[in-house]
């Protein structure tokens, strides 16, 4: 009510304004119409924006997804990668090394690692830029704004990807170990194929697997960490949409941002499976 | 293992240690880490040492408190799971996914916007969520263990359902399940971090995620202030990880 009118409305304009927004009628009826409004895509009216919350939200979406995504991404392959690393030579210097700095990126809050490059490579050393989405003075041609805006997603991706690629390193590289040790590995190897091509083609195969099946369980976290990075550079999206919403108690932005992110995370653990379903045989045929 | 005992114990100890209170003004606000100020001070002259003190000793108070909600939550739902299948194993289960289909991070933001920012909210809300992997180990833990000979000799005595489980079974998961609860409250403890960082922890008490937060405004001048907590934090969930590691080295020695 109070984000809606002010401090210093009356009784009565308060009064007039729970009638405009429906407040005042019983918990179990707004909740029907919420539902009923949501199913045709319509998640009200922002108490602050004054405008649709679709819209609102729908701003700030593609910000976030873009940074999310190239997370995703970067996350996935630089797992993967840390990841066959660390299981060429397990217990070598390469795989301590790897799972050494894999467990510190674990163990650190994305605000501090966020924090930190900001420090060094913004403030000190000056290679990325050190705020928001664009510069204040766009550039003219399409491909100078696209460079701009990679060079404004550098850093914050990079930080967001550091926070997933731990797990993903650690199950690749188990996976890939135990994968090494099986018999058709050793038969690969026996026949004479190269060091090289039994890593990559025989036994990483095999072990990305459950590693799908993780990247989609970890979209949630993966929009969490998210939130954090878009406050820590600035970052346009939805998750700074979100903590205002819950600063200016702005109910409907707050529960529009909830359900997507929710439904995000959801839809993407069912895509997963289902592909991992289809990519193990033995799966599907139980 | 040295790590959490260190970690522990200094938080044990701080209140005593801290040359400062949590809020007390104590020196020129934003300077660097000196003799006096081993930390530096923040923006209004706080001294940073006795802040990141204090605030480990709530991330670990709050990641105590989770804990043992997930332990007696997890427990009970894991180990009756486990131990009657059948129906109630399958109910049970849809429940645990349900509640791991959904984001804890925005739960818990949108559960403060409703209610009051504050310890009990996070430490409910938090430990509402955290349940699901613990209890998906004791269950495992309790159906391996169900057909073994000592399991069927108590029953052959004449002992109750509710006894073995009690007496012969749980005494058994404990070893396995400390592995994963260590590593549940690491989790938490960066999740409450993070919510202190976004400004949604409990104002009233000090917390690590909001020395970060302050940090944010002054990074170009105070780096200490960015450094520490954060660093803190890493610190006491390496720990945590590092005991939950060396347990389960311990335990699978034993067995």
């Amino acid at each position: 009510m109070l984000a809606l009118a002010g401090d210093s409305g009356d009784a009565e304009y308060y009064a007039f304004m729970r009638d405009k927004f429906g407040l005042d009628e019983p918990l179990a009826s707004q909740f029907a119409v919420f539902s009923r409004n949501l199913l045709t895509g319509d998640l009200g009216t922002s108490y602050v924006h004054g405008r649709d919350v679709m819209e609102v939200i729908g701003e700030r979406l593609g910000a976030t997804a873009l940074l999310a995504g190239t997370a995703l991404v970067l996350s996935t392959v630089g797992g993967v990668f840390l990841g066959v690393v660390g299981a060429s030579r397990p217990g070598g210097w390469r795989d301590v090394g790897v799972t050494g700095f894999t467990l510190g990126m674990y163990a650190a809050p994305v605000f501090w690692i966020g924090q930190i490059s900001l420090l060094v490579f913004s403030l000190r050393l000056g290679w990325f830029p050190v705020n928001g989405m664009t510069s204040a003075v766009v550039p003219e041609t399409a491909w100078g704004r696209g460079l701009d805006l990679a060079h404004h997603l550098a850093l914050p991706a990079m930080v967001l990807a550091s926070q997933q690629v731990a797990s993903i390193a650690r199950l690749t590289r188990t996976g890939v170990v135990d994968e090494l040790e099986s018999p058709h590995v050793r038969t690969a190897r026996a026949k004479g194929v190269p060091r090289r091509t039994v890593l990559l083609r025989h036994a990483l195969r095999r072990a990305l697997l459950p590693v799908v099946t993780v990247v989609g369980a970890r979209v949630g976290y993966l929009l969490a960490g998210a939130t954090v990075v878009e406050i820590v550079f600035g970052w346009p999206g939805i998750g700074r949409l979100m903590l205002t919403a819950v600063q200016n108690r702005d109910i409907p932005i707050l529960l529009g941002v909830f359900l997507i992110a929710a439904g995000t995370a959801v839809v993407a653990n069912l895509l997963t499976d289902l592909t991992y379903g289809k990519l193990d045989p033995r799966i599907s045929r139980s | 293992m040295t790590l959490t005992v260190l970690v522990v114990v200094s938080a044990i100890v701080g209140p005593v240690v801290a040359p400062y209170g949590p809020f007390e003004l104590a020196g020129p606000p934003l300077s660097p880490p000196t003799g006096s100020h081993l930390m530096g001070t923040d923006a209004l002259g706080r001294d940073l040492l006795s802040g990141v003190i204090h605030g480990t000793r709530t991330s670990l108070a709050i990641g105590g408190g989770v804990g043992v909600l997930v332990a007696l939550i997890g427990t009970a739902v894991g180990a009756v799971s486990g131990y009657l299948g059948g129906r109630v194993d399958d109910v049970l289960m849809r429940l645990t996914e349900i509640v791991q289909a959904m984001p804890q991070f925005f739960l818990a933001i949108v559960a403060i916007a409703l209610f009051e920012p504050g310890v009990d909210t996070l430490v409910v809300v938090l430990g509402l969520t955290s349940w699901v992997i613990f209890a998906r180990v004791v269950r495992a833990e309790v159906i391996s263990l169900r057909h073994r000979e000592f399991v069927e000799a108590a029953r052959a005595q004449g002992a109750s359902r509710r006894r073995v489980l009690f007496s012969e079974i749980l005494p058994n998961v404990a070893g396995v399940s400390v592995v994963y609860l260590a590593l549940v409250v690491a989790h938490v403890i960066l999740l409450e971090a993070s919510l202190g960082f976004l400004g949604l922890g409990d104002p009233n008490v000090a917390s690590l995620g909001q020395l970060a937060r302050q940090a944010q405004e002054f990074l170009r001048t105070a780096w200490w202030m960015a450094l520490f907590p954060g660093l803190a934090i890493m610190v006491v969930v390496l720990g945590l990880n590092l005991f939950g590691d060396a347990w389960n080295e311990a335990e699978s020695r034993r067995t």
